[in-house]
């Protein structure tokens, strides 16, 4: 049980880590399976020094597409989603300027961390690996497009895109729960964990909203 | 000896608010042997009930059952909790009438009101 458990763990780190690091330019022209960009590290180096090959089997998971949705492919959404925005709020505290913004970064890396905990130890629980699909390679893909543009920006310019971003993921996050990950999740108890999550998601939007608006009025 | 000295760090936690067992203390426990002790639940990011109406010297404990670290803070800075942590708990008393508005700081559209009558 210890053995699996540290698999399981190795197999999350392994999906956390491709989430933050292994992105496809947003190219509509371009073939999906062309080598990606890497998101350079906090470090200052230049994201076209970083690059990275997809590993062999996204591909494939490309060409699922979201027909046949498993349990397995909404793990792997749920922690692409996460990942998405622990890397946004990861770029905030030596951009931003306002209080607000840095205050609401630090909490989303709170609660989307702790909703990977939750989902790390249901896995383990239920013996299952995320696989992706064309949805969690998407949302990654879209993440490393808008990490790119606001790697490029700082103090109102940043706030402004970064809480603007904030509002549309959540938007979006909730629309997959509600439409996608709930209603198509097999494991009752994976059911049960979505549902935990969506009020989550939900008072994050709202108190993204109330941010924006601040940020906007106080310009 | 070592009797006395177990009572003194416990009246020291109470004092200090420091937190024993998940539960975390703003004041010392009412007196009174009227005061009732009220719950507010903490639960899908939202305080239940969110409108709790209470006697002067009565106690409000929040509980968190959430999954998620969350605060209680009042609006008027009449209190204000560390993080609660899931299965963690703090206690308030209510000791002046009059209503007060609290909040989550960590996720301020958590709203709720204490009324003291």
């Amino acid at each position: 049980m210890l053995c699996r458990r540290t698999m399981m763990s190795l197999v999350l780190l392994a999906s956390m880590t491709a989430s933050c690091r292994l992105f496809t330019p947003v190219n509509p022209s371009a073939p999906r399976t062309k080598p990606e960009p890497r998101p350079a590290a906090e470090t200052g180096a230049k994201p076209e020094q970083q690059r990275v090959q997809r590993p062999a089997q996204q591909p494939a998971a490309r060409a699922q597409g979201s027909g046949s949705l498993a349990d397995a492919n909404i793990a792997a959404m749920v922690l692409a989603s996460n990942n998405t925005d622990i890397s946004y709020a990861r770029l905030v505290p030596s951009r931003a300027e306002r209080a607000d913004i840095k205050e609401f970064a630090k909490r989303m890396l709170t609660d989307h961390t702790a909703v990977n905990g939750l989902l790390t130890d249901l896995l383990t629980k239920l013996d299952l690996t995320p696989e992706d699909n064309v949805t969690s390679l998407d949302m990654r893909d879209e993440s490393a497009n808008k990490r790119d543009l606001m790697r490029e920006l700082n103090g109102y310019a940043f706030d402004s895109t970064y809480i603007e971003n904030e509002v549309a993921y959540h938007r979006k996050f909730l629309a997959a729960l509600d439409n996608v990950m709930i209603p198509r999740a097999r494991a009752s108890e994976l059911r049960v964990l979505l549902t935990t999550v969506r009020p989550a998601v939900a008072a994050h939007l709202a108190h993204a909203e109330q941010v924006r608006a601040n940020v906007i009025s106080k310009k | 000896m070592k009797a006395a000295v177990c009572l003194a760090l416990c009246l020291a936690c109470v004092r200090t608010g420091a937190s024993q067992h998940g539960i975390t203390t703003h004041d010392e426990p009412p007196t009174l042997a009227k005061a009732a002790r009220h719950t507010v639940t903490i639960r899908n990011f939202a305080f239940v009930p969110v409108v709790l109406t209470v006697a002067r010297g009565d106690t409000v404990e929040w509980v968190n059952q959430d999954s998620f670290i969350h605060t209680t803070a009042a609006d008027s800075a009449a209190w204000s909790s560390p993080e609660i942590a899931t299965g963690h708990r703090f206690l308030f008393v209510a000791r002046q009438p009059g209503r007060l508005p609290y909040h989550c700081a960590a996720h301020p559209i958590m709203r709720g009101e204490i009324v003291v009558q």
